[in-house]
């Protein structure tokens, strides 16, 4: 084989596939999907395709942060710890002394630069997704038994409409918005759905 | 240790005090300055000469205060110190008490203003209030009394003897009547002589522990803070300022900020911006739209500022020289033990912020602040609105934590300014974001240290190396003393000097001229020297194998008071911490110690990794002061002076970053929570039978301890403020 | 806008716009100074109080969220003067304050604690109060909230007898 030609081959696939599954960094390490990129994409791909970009949405910090897998939220686009040892509580809204509410009201406050959007708390533990891999995450997302008794597309109407969900497009002054655009995002919610909503599963569970 | 039995040496010329008639009588002071009056400059040249040894920071005082008697019997006390949460009010009421023979709650403690009082050119600060009216208060109290017993016994036509003073009250064998009664009856007043003190062994209150006099109303939320005073007609206004380091206002963009709802003007002076509203909200709201351009001369970065202040760049002074340090420490020497040590950038962050409410009139202008220097802002106040100062009155309040930010930066000027100019009276306190970064700061710091230890481990030569930014000394000798000096020796250089017998020691200061607005902060020099130098005695004591606690004890020998005192409650604080049981698996100790304006103290430290973070869990910690008027108050002190170590050395530190400090409000300047109790046991010991400071002393051996206990138990080197922990 | 609720047991309406921050109505429209402004972000717990029972910092609530409820600042902890909140009680019996400027919001938090947890631990305590304090008071507060605990808990025995 001519070795030029094929140095050739590889740097045209690898741009192509980076052109495809580039999205802004969020700090993870991304897992590379074995799709083949074929002209007559099935369905099954056009809806793993979007998943990830709603992968992209649900592991931005804006989103994130407060669905931990432990019982502390985090903060920031670091995504440090949330400062005042603040904690999940018996009903994700904080501790028995400092609530959420104790500093998050319903809408972001432009005098104390505290973020708020209506029922502002942490997503129930079983929907914590904080270090987990992709798939972990897509599971636990679409398990009923985890996400609430909800349907794929109930799924997507949540996502489309939660007043807290839709907060991270409209973060406050000082906060970046979730890097992939509403628009983007809702249409990846349709195509994911549409096209049986798939999701990613790790290698040995094929 | 025993007191001493001796009684107050009289000062001279108090003979000359005023008398002045008010609401019943009133006793002045105002003689104090003939004993104290030294010229400033005059004072530091004789300080210089005396091998640096002064007092405090600023040595040069002449208090006023008064006690009044009111018609309710209790006696009013004007006081030139303020109280910042030291609790000094309770300590000279205490003292005022012992000799006026009233019950200390008869005694109502209050700030004095520029005008009924409070002439301190000192201000509160350098750890000094108790140490220098320690004796004036007593002698004013007991002249008052006596005066009052020379009343009485006119008014009974007894001799003077006959008459008993005793909790308030006058009493002529079974007759009595109140100092208040007195008072309305007495139309000439007789002077007495000075009369003598009692001694220390007959104190009543002086040595008991006394809760605060101000612990009610700070309880209850009714103390009256700056912030909180109101008069009426009274506008709100919040103060815009360089955004960058050195910036120049440029250009101001107030449209919208003048059509924020409640927002009535934006004043634009000099190089800053108020935005005036009907209420708080609105004031602040209108400065957040504020859209302002600064002209930046240069963009400054931390490695700038690091760069900068670093030994070898500033200009020196010789704090100490003794033996031949210079001929035995050669830097070529492999024997030479060299470190570098560095300190951060640090913030006040008292809880209230700097502020002032303000009302100007054609004639006459009222300050009501908390400020830790009257006379300083009087003078910034008269420069501020070219009135002159004896039109200025500075009230004085509660102030919400000092530390040393309540010297300079107050923005009483501008607030003056902006009531001038509205001719209305105006609140403007800073936001957290203005104390924050327009504040002033803890300088960094840099430090060099370098010894050669004898073949039996001790040390034959050491010398230390000082660069810092300014402590005060703008502030207590201006540019002119400044110049005699070269170098601020007498804020920087607190802790710089070695107090262990050495044989060969030497200490420098060197003076930077940082970008950036920097001060005093609690321990001024004493912080950052302390943790060079006592981090430095631990690697040594490492070196030569020697158990810390011995190593210094071993140089400590000669019989300079100071010397053996801390010598006292180190071998005290060795058997009280159990610092010779062995530690129990996953504790790491440290110990250090410092001296500071005559009051020695130690800690040992105890630290343990918990959930991967490394915590301080148990401080022992010693402090000799002298006599102790209140030992809770004194205890208070030692607590505060822990925590804040704990929590500067741990987590705090501002930088620059892009021409702007790093810090902009507590969320970016980490300072420990109730997280980061330790287990304390405070001892204290009075090795003198004077009272030195424990507001700023106690702080001294905490970074070192605690960065000592570190290494302990990690085995890595801690040499650098805050604290590098991974 | 004209906004309606109680405060320390007293009914109040205030003409103000409805995103003010509590703090500011309680504190110079009401001129209840005892919650203090520390930092504007809810960040140090000096303007904590409570509405409804419940710990607010109040610097980061807008007025509107206090219409029509009972709101507690530290002027309104206690009864009166001679019975004092166990709190406020406590605090006086370990001479906590020193400067006493963050004290009314540690107080605060510190009566909400003793009613959701009646026997706290130091941990209990470290753990769910995160006000911040300049003057190093913590080991005190720390040792007056357990005090206070234990004060409810006696006057509860009592009412209870």
């Amino acid at each position: 084989m001519n070795t030029k030609t094929g140095n050739t081959i590889v740097i045209c696939f690898l741009m192509l596939f980076a052109l495809v599954f580039s999205r802004p960094s969020t700090g993870y390490s991304k897992r590379v999907y074995d799709i083949p990129l074929v002209k007559n994409e099935d369905k099954k791909e056009k809806s793993l395709r979007a998943f990830q970009t709603i992968l992209e949405v649900l592991k931005d910090p804006r989103c994130i942060n407060c669905h931990p897998t432990g019982d502390r939220p985090r903060q920031g686009d670091d995504q440090h710890l949330h400062l005042f040892n603040v904690s999940r509580g018996e009903s994700n809204n904080g501790g028995p002394v400092q609530k959420c509410n104790t500093c998050h009201h319903k809408e972001n406050n432009n005098y104390s630069n505290v973020p708020g959007a209506p029922h502002w708390s942490l997503a129930p533990k079983s929907m914590g997704w904080f270090g987990l891999t992709d798939e972990e995450i897509a599971k636990r997302l679409t398990d009923p038994e985890q996400n609430g008794g909800r349907s794929p597309e109930d799924l997507v109407h949540h996502m489309k409409h939660d007043s807290l969900v839709l907060w991270g497009w409209d973060p406050g002054k000082g906060r970046t918005p979730v890097k992939v655009s509403f628009n983007e995002f809702e249409k990846a919610l349709d195509e994911w759905l549409e096209n049986g909503a798939h999701i990613p599963t790790e290698k040995a569970d094929n | 240790m025993s007191k001493e039995e001796t009684p107050e040496k009289k000062k001279k010329g108090f003979s000359r005090r005023k008398f002045l008639k008010n609401t019943g009588i009133v006793i002045g002071g105002g003689s104090l300055l003939l004993y104290f009056g030294r010229h400033k400059l005059r004072t530091f040249a004789a300080g210089f000469i005396a091998d640096m040894d002064l007092p405090s920071g600023v040595s040069n005082f002449d208090p006023d205060f008064w006690f009044e008697i009111m018609e309710d019997n209790t006696i009013l006390f004007k006081s030139p110190k303020v109280e910042m949460g030291q609790g000094i009010f309770t300590g000279f009421a205490m003292l005022a008490a012992e000799e006026l023979e009233v019950a200390i709650e008869q005694i109502k403690v209050v700030p004095g203003s520029s005008v009924n009082s409070a002439n301190d050119m000192a201000g509160t600060g350098g750890s000094g209030s108790t140490h220098s009216l320690y004796v004036s208060i007593r002698e004013v109290a007991a002249t008052m009394r006596e005066m009052l017993r020379m009343a009485a016994a006119d008014y009974w036509k007894v001799p003077l003897e006959d008459i008993r003073a005793e909790n308030g009250m006058l009493l002529k064998g079974s007759e009595s009547m109140s100092y208040a009664d007195i008072v309305k009856n007495t139309e000439q007043w007789k002077t007495p002589k000075t009369p003598d003190l009692k001694l220390a062994s007959s104190f009543k209150y002086v040595g008991t522990e006394r809760k605060r006099i101000d612990l009610k109303p700070k309880v209850m939320g009714d103390a009256i803070f700056a912030i909180d005073t109101e008069i009426p007609d009274m506008l709100y206004a919040v103060v815009q300022y360089p955004e960058y380091i050195g910036g120049k206002l440029k250009s101001v963009d107030s449209s919208e900020a003048e059509s924020t709802n409640g927002v009535i003007r934006v004043i634009r002076e000099d190089n800053w911006v108020a935005v005036v509203a009907k209420n708080r909200y609105a004031a602040e709201m209108g400065k957040k739209a504020l859209k302002l351009e600064w002209d930046v001369e240069k963009t400054w970065q931390q490695q700038d500022i690091d760069e900068l202040v670093k030994v070898g760049n500033g200009r020196t002074v010789k704090l100490q020289d003794k033996g031949s340090a210079s001929s035995v420490i050669k830097d070529d020497d492999i024997e030479v033990i060299h470190q570098e040590y560095r300190t951060s950038l640090g913030v006040h962050a008292q809880l209230e912020p700097n502020g002032v409410i303000a009302d100007v009139k054609e004639d006459k202008a009222v300050i009501i602040m908390g400020t830790q220097a009257i006379s300083f802002v009087k003078r910034a106040v008269s420069k501020a609105i070219n009135m002159s100062s004896g039109k200025i009155e500075i009230r004085n309040s509660f102030l919400g934590g000092g530390f040393g930010r309540r010297y300079f930066k107050f923005n009483a000027p501008e607030a003056a300014r902006i009531s001038q100019i509205l001719g209305k009276p105006v609140q403007v306190f800073r936001d957290r974001e203005s104390e924050f970064t327009d504040g002033y700061f803890r300088p960094s710091s840099h430090h060099e240290l370098k010894a050669v230890l004898n073949d039996d481990g001790t040390v034959k030569a050491i010398s230390h190396t000082q660069a810092t930014g300014d402590m005060g000394i703008k502030l207590a000798a201006g540019k002119m003393g400044m110049n005699i000096m070269g170098a601020d020796f007498i804020s920087a250089g607190h802790g710089a000097k070695f107090l262990y017998d050495f044989p060969n020691k030497k200490a420098y200061v060197e003076h930077i001229d940082m970008p950036i607005p920097t001060g005093i902060w609690r321990g001024v020099g004493m912080f950052p020297n302390g943790f060079a130098v006592e981090t430095f005695i631990d690697e040594l004591a490492r070196k030569a194998n020697t158990d810390p606690i011995e190593f210094r004890l071993k140089h400590l020998y000669s019989d300079d008071p100071i010397v053996k005192r801390m010598k006292n409650i180190i071998e005290i604080l060795r058997d009280r911490s159990g610092w010779n049981t062995p530690a129990p698996e996953g504790v790491g100790r440290g110990f250090a110690c410092g001296e500071d304006r005559k009051t020695v103290a130690a800690a040992a430290v105890e630290v343990q990794k918990i959930d991967g973070q490394i915590r301080v869990t148990k401080v022992t910690h010693i402090v000799d002061p002298g006599l102790v008027i209140n030992p809770d108050g004194v205890r208070q002190q030692v607590e505060g002076c822990i925590m804040m170590g704990i929590s500067a050395s741990m987590y705090e530190g501002t930088y620059v970053k892009d021409g702007q400090m790093t810090a902009t409000n507590y969320h970016q300047y980490p300072m420990a929570s109730l997280m980061d109790t330790p287990e304390i046991e405070v001892i204290m010991v009075e090795g003198s039978a004077k009272p030195s400071g424990v507001g700023e002393p106690p702080i001294a051996p905490m970074a070192p301890a605690i960065g000592n206990a570190i290494f302990d138990l990690t085995g890595e080197r801690q040499r650098k403020l805050p604290f590098q922990l991974t | 806008m004209n906004i309606s609720f109680k405060i320390n047991g007293k009914a109040v309406t205030v003409d103000t716009d409805p995103m003010t921050p509590l703090l500011w109505v309680v504190r110079d429209e009401l001129s209840l100074k005892g919650t203090k402004y520390g930092c504007g972000k809810a960040l140090c717990g000096a303007c904590s109080l409570h509405v409804d029972g419940e710990l607010y910092r109040s610097c980061s609530l807008p007025v509107k969220y206090a219409e029509n409820k009972n709101v507690t600042t530290i002027e309104g902890l206690s009864e009166n003067e001679n019975e004092l909140h166990p709190v406020q009680q406590a605090w006086m019996d370990i001479n906590v304050p020193q400067c006493g400027y963050c004290q009314p919001g540690f107080m605060m938090a510190a009566a909400k604690l003793i009613e959701e947890i009646p026997e706290p631990t130091d941990q209990d305590i470290k753990e769910n109060i995160s006000n911040i304090c300049r003057c190093g008071t913590h080991p005190r507060i720390i040792k007056a909230v357990k005090k206070a605990a234990q004060l409810k808990q006696s006057q509860k025995v009592q009412s209870d007898e």
